[in-house]
This record gives structure tokens, sequence and C-alpha cells, in this order.
């Protein structure tokens, strides 16, 4: 562990920030409720075609536990839809100083694009302030956006960001095309212009194939398959050159597990050496890239059958100020904070780092914003 | 020295026929079919560019000469045997009954141009394996041919290969008791990574390793070695560092998931660490050896790898980082010994 | 070690999973088909209550697709990970060596039996089950947990 705190620095390790919980999700209690935000002119869409449940809705069938914590049902409506239960099971219980929330299964499964999209994404946010933000400051928010829509996403960014409790953007990592496509650059210029993180979280039904090689048949394949659009991610923005056009962008990769990057970092630079001066629009080499433009959650902590083989990994990945904690609750895979990543394996000052300083400086515009919500 | 280890190199690559090259190894119908058609194999310039210098290139009177000698100088100084492929794309042909013959004539070809003329060269068979009970009957056909020594496969794919729709070519290999190599690139209707199509060499090799990824999570949980305890999967030219890290997450999920494949009654690592094996050539490296050594000992057995030039690619530049800080024994099972359990190359089987 | 009453065995009906605590430890008591079953209600890998969990019977496959439910032998699966533990000795179905919750031995006693039972006083008054209520119930069987 010596390399990895010999290593840290001063300025991402803040004492007092406190717990920060990266991956939260809030739901709504029933469909309904986002219509109470939603223009009456979207209501028969929301009822009746693109709205949740709709055809893009892909049934996961036999998913575990349907996802959620098996203990995290409220006495009515689905995990994440009662405040008091999250603040019991997740706040107080484990001393959280803020989290993140974003809806996830409501917002992949909706219109995407269009005016019907910007409609939705609207609505999630403004009940994200309304019924949530507003009511315990130790919440943040992430931006939903109409994803496959750069104007609109852009559009809706803008008029969010206004409202420094929201800390993220928000996309599914399973877009229709690589997030490196043109089509996409309004999202990353808007980010950029509103100085916000984009988050890549698990999830989405736009991609061709959900892996590198066709349709898993069982939840557990599929599930483990989940680190790959990370990965494919990661390979389209560095080499779309995105970040010398949007030099300022920070992606995080929300969810997507840690292990397989030490190994893609040391695949694209010997690709990006092998290809020489065919890659000459990158200005820096791709794990360098990686190290100043991504971050990575916690969840769902790889779990080696060595446990110091995961300290091996962070000491491979050489980005120990980008790891930041998440427990993705109300989900079936949660990461109990008081469990991961303990000081006696990492070191104590890597795991304050990890449980809150790094957050600390990704989001410090949301966290100066919510202190006087 | 009766005892000197055997030397043996997994994966080399002769230049790719042509049609024409094909027509003697082909039924009388097709030949004229394919030049009424225009038909050509595609998908070689897919896997490696010609301009990336790492194309294979294709087969001549002066291709292959070339490719022979430089096994003399790059391969059999130091190699008792290699495994030899080629490719054609037959994956990508939709053709139901023109893929397994396009696959079959490829094999034959093979045998004439390359077994028969060097007794050092042990071959890797193609199939189509879109077409599973056609690929079953080839395997049948080239096993009578005890210097095939594999059953090759594209890592790109329409499904993952632990699907139902492989099992009866699963079923032949394993009464055969050959070996399943699956191999870098391909040619089929879906992308090769788990978003969409990318447009440069760079990502589609960059995310290159994801079919392989998606494979070794489809077998072990569908049951495969379960089902078929000799079956036997080379991970051939896919890298290999990256494979600790799937293990972590795959050994995760099946804690927490498997009683939805309840045939699956160990932890997944151990079923790759008895099924699988990679070939050393590439390798991903860190740019700190240290890292590559604590890479080594994360894989789930100290026998996961075998040696590869690659040829005609990469020269085997490298192993010596790989070999470094492995003890004597273990380089032994590195640079021979564990392709010839995979492969079953038996001592009588090697020429002196 | 000692016997400690958690309650009237009418207060744990058949299909109960719920918490006790006693001796200042959180116990998962589960009333089955097979009987009473007691475990630490803690789950080793992130501290879940097990009694939360989901009870099932044990699916094996000799091969796949080859189907073998032996609904006695039982499991709680965790209700977060969904990792499993057998009820009968709280072995993890996974790695039954290495990961397993504490596992205590239960019985059902008759009220008129009680006094038998060796520390049964102090139990009874750090127990969940107090000496107040105990005496209401005289007429009823009791649920023990050997800790």
């Amino acid at each position: 562990m010596t390399q990895v705190t010999e290593r840290a620095s001063a300025a991402a390790a803040r004492p007092g920030v406190g717990l920060i919980d990266l991956d939260v999700h809030n739901a709504l209690t029933s469909a309904a409720e986002l219509k109470k935000y939603l223009p009456s002119r979207w209501h028969r869409a929301y009822d009746e075609g693109s709205g949740i449940g709709s055809a893009r809705w892909m049934q996961f069938g036999a998913a575990r536990l349907g996802v959620f914590r098996g203990d995290a049902w409220p006495a009515s409506g689905p995990p994440g839809s009662d405040l008091d239960l999250m603040r019991e099971q997740l706040l107080d219980r484990y001393n959280v100083s803020r989290a993140v929330l974003h809806p996830v299964l409501e917002t992949m499964s909706v219109s995407l694009d269009g005016d019907v999209g910007l409609a939705y994404a609207a609505a999630f946010n403004d009940w994200m302030a309304d019924r949530w933000l507003d009511r315990d400051p130790r919440f943040l928010g992430g931006i939903t956006v109409p994803i496959e829509d750069g104007e609109r996403a852009a559009k809706e960014i803008d008029r969010v960001a206004a409202d420094h409790r929201f800390a993220k953007i928000v996309l599914t990592v399973a877009t229709r095309e690589p997030l490196g496509a043109p089509r996409y650059w309004p999202i990353l210029e808007a980010a950029e212009r509103n100085g916000l993180p984009i988050t890549l979280h698990v999830g989405g039904y736009g991609s061709a194939t959900p892996s590198g090689a066709g349709w898993a048949s069982f939840h557990v394949e599929a599930h483990t398959n989940w680190a790959l659009p990370y990965a494919a991610q990661v390979v389209s923005l560095v080499a779309s050159g995105a970040f010398d056009r949007f030099p300022n962008v920070q992606i995080i990769l929300e969810e997507g597990s840690l292990g397989w990057m030490p190994a893609l970092m040391w695949r694209m630079d010997r690709a990006h050496q092998v290809l020489g001066d065919r890659m000459a629009e990158l200005s820096n080499v791709p794990s360098e890239i990686v190290r100043k433009h991504f971050w990575m959650t916690t969840q769902p902590l790889d779990e080696p059958p060595v446990r110091g083989q995961l300290v091996e990994m962070f000491d491979m990945l050489d980005m120990s100020d980008r790891f930041l904690f998440s427990s993705d609750y109300p989900h079936h895979d949660f990461d109990a904070p008081d469990r991961v990543l303990p000081a006696s394996l990492v070191g104590q000052e890597f795991r304050a780092k990890v449980m809150g300083g790094n957050a600390a400086t990704l989001i410090a515009r949301a966290l100066g914003g919510s202190a006087s919500a | 020295m009766p005892d000197e280890p055997v030397r043996i190199d997994a994966d080399v690559h002769a230049p790719r026929p042509s049609v024409t090259d094909l027509t003697p190894h082909l039924e009388p119908h097709w030949p004229e079919y394919l030049k009424w058609t225009g038909f050509r194999p595609k998908a070689g310039e897919r896997l490696y560019p010609e301009w990336t210098g790492l194309s294979t290139g294709t087969a001549s009177e002066a291709a292959n000469a070339s490719f022979r000698a430089t096994l003399d100088t790059q391969v059999f100084d130091r190699c008792a045997l290699a495994v030899v492929s080629t490719y054609f794309g037959v994956e990508s042909v939709l053709h139901p009954y023109l893929a397994p013959d396009l696959a079959s004539a490829v094999n034959r070809w093979l045998a004439t141009e390359y077994l028969d003329t060097d007794d050092r060269l042990r071959g890797s068979a193609m199939v189509a394996p879109q077409f599973a009970d056609s690929a079953a009957a080839e395997v049948a056909r080239v096993a009578t041919d005890s210097r095939f020594v594999q059953i090759q496969v594209p890592a790109r794919s329409m499904e993952p290969y632990g699907n139902h729709r492989y099992w009866d070519l699963w079923e032949a290999v394993s009464s055969h008791d050959l070996t399943v190599g699956i191999t870098y690139g391909g040619s089929v209707t879906i992308p090769g990574n788990a978003i969409n199509w990318m447009d440069t060499f760079f990502e589609q090799y960059s995310a290159g390793t994801q079919p392989f990824a998606t494979h070794i999570t489809s077998l072990v949980l569908n049951g495969v070695f379960e089902r078929w305890p000799n079956l036997r999967f080379a991970f051939v030219d896919t890298g290999w560092t990256w494979l600790p890290g799937l293990l972590w997450r795959l050994d995760k999920e099946w804690k927490e998931g498997r009683q939805e494949v309840p045939w699956v009654r160990r932890p997944p690592s151990e079923y790759v660490a008895e099924h699988m094996r990679f070939t050393t050539t590439p390798t991903d490296a860190p740019t700190d050896p240290r890292h590559l050594q604590l890479i080594l000992r994360q894989l789930p057995c100290a026998d996961m790898l075998m040696y590869s030039s690659d040829l005609p690619r990469a020269g085997g530049s490298g192993i010596e980082a790989i070999t470094a800080g492995l003890t004597v024994e273990e380089q032994d099972r590195v640079l021979g010994g564990n392709a010839a359990q995979l492969y079953r190359l038996t001592r009588e089987r090697v020429p002196s | 070690m000692v016997n400690v009453v958690v309650g009237p065995v009418s207060d744990f009906p058949l299909g109960t999973m719920r918490q006790v605590t006693a001796q200042n430890r959180k116990l998962a008591i589960f009333h089955s088909a097979t009987g009473f079953h007691a475990l630490r209600d803690s789950c080793p890998h992130m501290g879940a209550a097990l009694s939360g969990g989901t009870l099932v019977g044990s699916v094996e496959a000799p091969q796949p697709g080859c189907y073998e439910h032996h609904p006695e032998q039982e499991f709680i699966r965790c209700p977060w990970h969904g990792w499993e533990y057998e009820l009968a000795t709280g072995r993890s179905w996974f790695d039954p060596q290495h990961n397993r919750v504490a596992n205590y031995e239960t019985s059902v006693v008759p009220s008129g039996e009680l006094p038998a039972l060796a520390d049964v006083r102090s139990t009874l008054v750090e127990g969940p089950f107090t000496a107040e209520s105990f005496s209401v119930f005289v007429e009823d069987d009791y649920v023990v947990v050997q800790l």
C-alpha cells in the first residue's frame, strides 16, 4: 500500500467532507407521479407510447431480486421511492453526508430524443428538485437528459445547471453509438460549459449488442458483461479526440467495476504506439488521457481471491485521486461503506480520499450549492 | 537429452488462400458460383488492415515460400512444433451450404500446402460456427488427420459460444478430444464491442478483447465444461493481462447469482484454470515490469500461458519479460509444456 | 454456553423469519418446514440482516438443464447480494469451509421444563422475552436458543 499512500496528494484528502455516495437511486412512487411535472400535452404519449414501459423497456427476465435489495421495499411504491426509508437504510445508518441521486430504471425506458424526450427529462429534473433536493440537504442530483438528442440534452443541461445542487449529468452507458460520435458532442460541450462531470451508469438499450458477441442466456451472464460497454466507451472517447476538443470534460465511470481498466490502458497504449503518427490527433497517450479525464466509482467492488490484489490493481491504475465511493442503494449489489475498502487493506489516507475527499474535489460546486439549500 | 522439454509455438499465421487457391479443394459446383457472384473473402482485411503492417497477406507462391523461410529462422530455430492457422472469414458467409464447404476447402488447402510439406507444423482447422451441425461434420472429417490439433472459430460471433446453438459443434470437438482455438477478430453482422460499430482500427483493436471476455463468461456459466469435461479452449492472439480482472468480476457474480446456473458448481475461475489457455503474443504489458509479474501471479494458475510468436506479426518479442519472473519449471511449461498438454502433443508425436 | 428463551412458539408461526436480540447478539430466528433455526443475523459479506432474506430450497444440477430441487435442504439467501447460507449449519453454499455465519442450536421446550435449564433466570432477563411476560404464557411452549 505504500506506493499508493505515498502518492496521495494532500489536496485531495480533505478531512471533514464526510462520506459522499456518488451512486444512489431514487424512484417515482408510481409512473403517474411524473405527470405532475409533465406538461399535459405529453400525458397521452407518456401513457400510451413512449413513457415508462414503452417498447424501449426490455424486461430483465430473471434478474435476481428484481435488481433491488430485498429489504429496500417501502410499504408502498418501489425501492428508492420512500425518502424516509432511504434516510434510515442509507443516510442515517452509514452517516452519509452527501448522496448523489438519479432515477435509473425509469429514465432509461422512456423516449430518449425529440421534444417528447426533452419533456420527460425536464419532468424528471423538476421532480428531483421538488421531491428530493428540497427535502433533505444531504441530497444532490444527477441531471437526466434525452441522451440520444445532443442539442436538446445540452438545452436541458443549461436549464438545470443553474441549480447548483445538481452535481452531474447522467448518461446510461449503452448508448446507440459510441460516445465519441459527433451526435454526442453537444452534451460534452454543455458539460464543459457548465463545469459538470458526465456520469456513465449501467443501463440503456441503445447498443447493437450488449456484449462483445451477442446476447447472454442468463442474468448472471449479462450482469458480468456490464463491464464491457464501459471499456468500449473509454476506447471511443479516447480515440475520438473528444478531450482535445473539450479539454475540461470529466467522465465518471459509474458502476462499471474496475478490474478491466489496467489491461485496457496497456492495450490502448500499445495500439497507439503501433499506429504511431496515424493517431497523431491525440495530444497524449491513451492511458494518460484516461488518468486526466476519467473517474471510477467503486461499486460493484471487485473481489479478487487474494484481497491484496485489489491494492495491486489500484497501484497499476495510478489514479488514486479519481476513485469515488458509491453504494448503488437500493440495488441488489449494494456496497456497504463500512465494509468495502477497509483502511487495514488500503490505508487510511487512500480510504479517506475514496470515501469523500476525491468526490469533494470533483463536485465542489455542488457541495457549496447544497449548503445554502 | 531425452528429457529436454519440448518447445512449441502455439500460433503462427499462414498467408490467406484466395478463391483460386481453394478451387482444387472445392466441390465442383462451387467455382462457377463463386466466379459468377464475384465472391471474394472480404473479411481478411478487417482483421489487420494492410496499412497496419500486421496483416498476414494473401497466399502466392512467393508469399508461401517467404512464410516457410521465416518459419525456419524465427520459429523452428527454437521450437520443435508450431500450430499453423489461416483466415478466410467463413463466419461472414450467410449461405448455409457455401460457408461450411469453404471452411472445408481451406482446411484441405492448409493440409496440402503446409502440413504435407513440413512435419513440424500442426494444423488449426477452421469451421463455420454459425452452422454448428455442418461444423460438427467438418470436425469429424479433420479428426481423421491427426496433424490437425485445433478447431478454430473467430472471436467475433453472432452469439456467445456457450449458447446452445453451438452445442453440436462442442459435442463433436469433445468426442474427438480436440482443442478449440478462439482467434482474434472475425466478420459478422454485429459489432465486436458492447456498444456499436467503431470506425477506426485503434478502436476495433483496443476493444478487440470484448468478444473473448464474453465467450469466457458464456462458456463457463452455460455449463459447457460440466457437459464436456474434456473440452479445452485456446484463446489465441488476444492478450491475457485482462484475464484476472474479468475473473474477479465473474467469480463475484457467480457467488451472487449462481442459483440461476446451478450446474456451475465451482468458482468460474477454476473452470478457466482447467479448460482454457492463452497465447503469449500479444501481451498488453504495463510499463512497470514489476506490474507484469504481479499480473502473472494474479492468473488463476501458473499454467495459463502458451508461448506464441504470432508470426508473421510480432516475432514473439517480449516473451523474456514474461519468463523473467517464472521458475525454470514454469518457464518450460509456458514455452511448450502447456501447449503439449492442451493439444495432446505427446512426445511420440514430436518429430525428431 | 447459555440457553436463551427467545419467546413462546406462538410468536413464531411457520414461515417466520425474524430478528431477535439476545445476549447483545442479533439473531435471525427461522421457523421453517424443518423446524426452528437460529443464525447470527449479519451476512459476513456486507452486514445485511439475513432475517430479511429469502428462504429457498437447494437447487442442484449434475448437468446443464437437469434441475434437482431439494426443498428440505433449506438455505437463507441474503437480501443484498444473494449469498446463500444453509439454515441447518450456517455454512455458505459457495465456500462452506471459509464463509459461514454462526449457527446456534435451537429447541422447543414446554414451559414446565424451563426451570430445569441452566441459567434460565438470567437469560430470561437478557433475552428478548422478559421474566414479566414469561409468567403470562405459562401454558405455551418456548423457543430456546443455545448461545
